[in-house]
This record gives C-alpha cells, structure tokens and sequence, in this order.
C-alpha cells in the first residue's frame, strides 16, 4: 500500500525543481562552461549524493524519498545526467564499489567535480553532457568508465570498445550488481520520462486554453479535450509506478527488478501518447525548433527506447510470468 | 491519512482483521445472481456482514459502518477480492443511497431505510438512465405530479441494474416543467412492490440478464419519499455521484486473480504458449500493477471529506484494463483449444460472457467519452 508523500519529500523535490529551472536554459546555448556551473549549482544543494547513505558522506535519502526530483528533473530537461547520477550511478559506487573507486568518485561527485552516466545494454548513452564516469553493463559485470580525460568519439564507440579503452575497473559482487543496476536504470528512466510527460502535458494544456481557431480557443473543441483527459490520465496513473519501484527499490525487496519493468513500460507508453498528443495538439509550430516543445519531444522520445522499449518490458514480464510461479503469491499483499 | 509509521502498520493490522473474517465466513458457490429467488442467499450474506460491522465500512459507526478511511476501505475491498467474496447484492444501496440519505435524508428518512438497507433486508437499484436520457441525463421525462400528499409517477426506466431483485428504486423524476431542464428534477424512493410498476429483465448479448427495464403507470409515492425537497433532485445526485468518486469499489485483486487463472491454464496445456500471448500477458499484468499503484495513490491522497482529483481517471483506467485482460484470455483460450466453435468448454463459455460483460464498462455508468468530458470540465478547466 503507497503512502503519499511526506511534506518534506516534496519541499525537497520544490527546491530542486527551482534550481533545475534556473540551470535548463536551451541545449544549444549552453557550452562547456555553462556545464562546470551547472554540476556545481547542483552539487551546491547536495543533490549528487542525496540517496548515499550518510556513513560515506551521503544524504542518507531513500529512493522513494527521492524519486519526485528525478521526475522534475524530466520536467525541466537538466541538460546533465544529475538524475542518473543521483539515482544510479552514485548509489552504485557507494554500495559496490571498491575502497579505491569510491575514494576516487564520491568526494569527487559530491563537489560537482564530477557526474556519472549510464550506458545502457543496446541503446548506447543516455544524456552523458558534462559526465566523466560512466557505468556499463559488460560481460556479467558492472563496468567503470572514466571519461576524464575525455575518450575522443566515445559515442560513436560499441560497448566493448568503451570497455577496452576505459573501463578495466568493474563494481564488486557482480551478479548483484548487475541485477540492481538494470533496476536502478529502468527505474530512474521511468521516472525522468514521466516527468517529461508531465511538462508535455502541461505545455499543451496552455496551447490549448490559448490558440484560437474558428473563433475559440482550440481546448474547447471536445476531439482537443478527450485527448487531453487521455494524457492526463495516463500521466497520473503512470507516475505511481514509478514510485512503488522506488519504494521497492528502498526496502530492498525481491520483486524490485518487476516493479522497475512495469514503471518503465508504463512510462515508455505513456510516453508514446503524450508525445504524440502533445505534437498533434500544437500543430505545425510544434514541429519547429524556434517552439519550446521540440526540447520535450525529443528527449521524451528518446527516453521512451532508453533502459529497454515499453515493447521488450512487456515480452520480459510476460516471459517471467507465464513460465513462472504464482502471480497471486508473487503480487497480493 | 495513513502515515509512513504508525498509519502502515494499522493498516496492516486492519488488513489482517478482515482476512481473518472473510476467509472463515465467505459463503461457497452462490447461484448467479439473475432473479429474486437467487438473491436470497446473497442477502443472507449481506446480513452477516452486518452483524460483523463489515456491510459498509465507509458508512459511519452510527449507521453501522466502520468510518474507514479511504485507505482502509481500499484494503478491505483488496481482502474481500483476495478471499473471493461473491458480489453485492445491494451495491448501489450502500455505495449511493445510503450516503445520498445521510446527507439529505430527514432524520425520519434515515431511521426508515438505513439499517435495512445496511442487512440487505431491502435491496435497492438505481433509476437514473431513461430510453432518452443516457449521457444527456438532465433530459430524463419520468413524470411525477403532485396530488395531495402524493406523487403520481408515470414513464420508464432503463438499464437499471439488477431491477428484478430490488425492493425499492432511487430515481430521478420530473416534477416541473419550466426553465432549464436539470430544474424541476427530483429525487424519489419507490417501492417496487407499488401497484403500477412493472419490471422487465433485458437479455443482453452475453446471454444474461443483469440489468432490466421499469415501467411506471400512475405509481402513487408518498411525499415523504422525496429525498432533498420537490425539485432539487439534479443537486441531490450530482453530490450522489460524488460519493461514488472514490476508489474503493474496486481493486487490482481481481483482475489478478483472473489472470493467476489464465497463468494456471497456460501452465497445464502441452500447447507451446505463442511470443504474442506472453508479451500481451506481460502488458496485461503491468497494467494491473498499474491499476494497484493509481488506486494506493488516489486512497492515500483522499482526506477525509476531499477526494484527491486523481480519482476522476479511475473508470477511464479500470475499464480499458477490464477489456484487456478479457481479450487476453479469450487468446489463452484458444490456445489452450477450450474455445472451439460450437465446442467451447463451460469455462470458455463461462469467460467469454465476462468478455462480452467487459464491453459493457466503456458505456455504463457515464461512458467513457462522458469521463473525459467531466475531467476536462473539473480536473483540466478547459473552456468550454
């Protein structure tokens, strides 16, 4: 059973909201400098280590107590990886890794030195803008990439290549680590994309009530506003997948790896057909680069694919399902 | 409002209180419910329930409810699934017309229904929908004409569900004529038994019978039976509605159950399962998940008094899950070769009359496209 949440949970994920705002201008107008007062813009309100327990100098934060600033992350398209950091990479290094990668990343990470990244199995790169750790799946193992110097061509470059040329270190307790690290990646790309949902939404609610034809304005035409009550309805019924993976992920339960596949199958759908409403509703100045919407469009879009596609989710779980135990046993409480 | 601490744990204890109750008293098969005689044994059920304070959790204590949050009520709907409890004959009793009394009702009013409606002593039905009136409800034209201290009903009623074993209909009548048309609306309690009302049970195309037709002919109602005074009936049902907003009525459990069934019958044929079943089956299964987390979410976010606005997208997302998971099962059925033409085992028929059922949920109780009109009036404001 979900509880809702805290009000200092959703303080926190207010104030994060606010500094991503202020750090997500266009993607295209921020250079390189901009990226070095970024990560110290967030490191500067502790985000990097939030969900590192305290005893290695973290936040002490849960997933669940986390998962609405990745969702604004989405929401305000961060232009650096923080979400994958904050919710992946970080966590991973400080239960996984060895005494000398922590020495290396944590201290490093939290002073906004740094930020991580994830490549994840088929789907190359997430957003890795400003990352100069990357950690990958490969061979059973969880790989440590360090980008710092920068590997020239690194996104063009196959997993193993990456592997070959950065990556000798790996995370310890392989099996573990990779089974969370898969969790954490669906999980976290759910909750960005639901985020990103969101902003769709809330974009073209405003067209909307605004843009008129015929005389009126647009959101009064009953086609316009079912399609509105759909995104809206799948928005808010996808997000709390999201959270129960969190809350999953945080009491450390067997079933956290389904929970992360359903929050990422829901998301990638819901995904979809916000994408596709929100691009419909605004018509052709939707499909101009000079509109704000293409921001959203895009990197809901490729989000959509990232972690695993709403499709192979579906195949996953049904697999497990139907050749498995009992579903009444494995889902009531 | 259930907390991280303490709420979760009373929550759990609740959880497992009811367990406890249902898994001694729920009752083995009942006759399908599709006639008066068969509605005697889920009446008796009802009665049960009552004497163990469980008939109506989110009715008040002193009306014989439990005063459950909207949390509690959702674990106690979860368990009464979970242990397969056999459907409530008086749902639209306990669920609109007890607490549309408990609002509007006079105190002679309350004294007079409640408690029998709370045993199933009298089961009640809703008449709202008429030949002419479905989403366009406020066109409803049931007459009912003031004589002495009685209304004199005539028209009809349609799709009333489970009209043919109820003692007494909630309906909405037109008692005048002027102005705009949700004037001049009333809502009245009738005594089916009443000299006049005739009830007819619609085959639908699944082959059952569980909504009917009523006829009203010079029924003669007391005064006293208005609920919320001559021709203030349209604001007495839209706040009746509001009290079905919530999303405790129905839970997750079920659809799981139905698709642990599928699982079973996939387990024990020798047929390979097809890569399109499972990835419909995975789909099916997230969906429910989903269907779990929403309604934990909308529960946990209800205040007392305050539904969350969540809740407006419950029967948009239930009844596409509804569909879905029936066309799954028709797909598993095949495979499994229980559905063959003019050969189809009991359990293939027995599914494939759920599946027609599934259909109806897109249309009845305000159709779909109805919800996405009130979400975008109340929950989006867009212009209208």
């Amino acid at each position: 059973m979900t509880d809702s949440f805290r009000d200092e949970q959703i303080e926190c994920a207010e104030l994060s909201a606010k500094v991503f705002a202020a750090v997500s201008g266009a993607p295209m107008t921020v250079d390189e400098s901009d990226v070095k007062s970024i990560r110290a813009e967030l490191a500067g309100i502790g985000l990097p280590l939030l969900a590192v327990p305290e005893k290695q100098a973290g936040g002490g934060m849960t997933e669940f107590d986390i998962v609405l600033i990745l969702e604004e992350a989405g929401y305000a398209d961060v232009p650096v990886p923080i979400a994958e950091t904050v919710g992946v990479v970080a966590p991973m290094v400080a239960r996984f890794g060895t005494d000398e990668q922590r020495e290396r990343w944590l201290p490093s990470l939290a002073s906004g030195h740094s930020l991580g990244t994830t490549v994840c199995p088929g789907t190359g790169f997430g957003s890795r803008r400003g990352a100069d750790l990357a950690l990958v799946e490969h061979d059973g193992r969880v790989h440590v990439l360090d980008l710092s110097p920068p590997v020239p061509g690194s996104l063009s470059l196959a997993v193993h290549e990456l592997v070959e040329v950065a990556g000798t270190a790996c995370l310890a307790q392989p099996a573990a680590s990779v089974a969370e690290f898969r969790s954490r990646g669906a999980w976290v790309t759910a909750a960005l994309l639901n985020g990103v949902s969101r902003r769709l939404f809330e974009l073209t609610l405003d067209y909307a009530g605004t843009r008129e034809q015929f005389g009126v304005a647009i959101g009064s035409f009953q086609a316009v506003r079912h399609m509105l009550a759909e995104m809206a309805a799948g928005i808010e019924s996808a997000r709390p997948t999201a959270w129960s993976a969190a809350r999953a992920l945080a009491a450390r339960e067997p079933g956290s790896d389904v929970g992360a596949r359903v929050a990422k199958a829901i998301a990638g759908s819901t995904g979809a057909l916000a994408n596709d409403h929100a691009l419909q509703i605004h018509g052709a100045i939707g499909f101009t680069m000079e509109h704000p919407l293409h921001r959203w469009l895009h990197s809901g879009h490729e989000l959509e694919s990232r972690w695993g596609t709403s499709a192979e989710h579906y195949a996953a779980l049904g697999a497990t399902a139907v050749h498995g135990g009992s579903l009444v046993a494995a889902f009531l409480p | 409002m259930v907390g991280l601490g303490e709420g979760a744990d009373a929550s759990r204890a609740w959880r497992l209180e009811v367990r406890a109750w249902l898994e001694a008293h729920v009752p083995g098969d009942l006759p399908p419910l599709d006639s008066y005689e068969a509605s005697v044994g889920y009446r008796a059920w009802d009665r049960r329930m009552a004497d163990a304070g469980y008939a109506a959790v989110h009715w008040p204590v002193e009306h014989g409810g439990r005063d459950a949050n909207e949390v509690e009520r959702l674990v106690f709907q979860e368990e009464y699934e979970r242990a397969g409890g056999p459907p409530r004959v008086n749902i639209q009793g306990l669920m609109l017309a007890g607490p549309t009394l408990m609002a509007f009702g006079t105190p002679h009013q309350r004294r007079r229904w409640l408690p029998a409606m709370l045993r199933s002593d009298e089961v009640w039905c809703q008449g709202f929908s008429e030949p002419d009136a479905g989403s366009d409800l406020a066109s409803l034209r049931t007459q009912a004409v003031l004589r002495g201290d009685e209304l004199v009903v005539s028209g009809q009623k349609i799709w009333t569900t489970g009209a043919h074993y109820s003692d007494w209909i909630f309906a909405l009548v037109r008692t005048g004529k002027d102005g705009p048309k949700h004037r001049g609306i009333t809502w009245l309690m009738i005594d089916l038994r009443s000299p006049g009302v005739l009830v007819r049970p619609i085959m639908q195309l699944n082959g059952r019978a569980e909504f009917a037709e009523i006829f009203f002919d010079e029924v003669k109602v007391p005064v006293d039976n208005v609920v919320g005074g001559i021709g203030n009936g349209w604001r007495v049902a839209m706040a009746a509605l509001g009290f079905e907003r919530g999303v405790g009525r129905r839970s997750y459990v079920q659809y799981l159950t139905r698709l642990e069934y599928l699982r079973q019958l996939l387990a024990a044929t020798a047929a390979e399962v097809a890569p399109a079943i499972e990835i419909q089956f995975g789909e099916v299964l997230a969906k429910v998940l989903t269907y779990r987390d929403y309604t934990a979410r909308v529960a946990a976010e209800t205040k007392s008094g305050s539904v969350s606005t969540a809740s407006a997208y419950n029967k948009l997302i239930w009844s596409q899950i509804q569909v879905q998971l029936f066309q799954l099962g028709e797909q598993v059925l095949r495979a499994t070769g229980d559905l063959r033409e003019r050969a189809a085992t009991d359990r293939a028929e027995d599914w494939m009359a759920e599946y027609w059922y599934s259909r109806a949920t897109p249309i009845f109780a305000g159709t779909n496209q109805i919800q996405k009109n009130i979400i975008a009036d109340r929950v989006l404001r867009l212009p209208r």
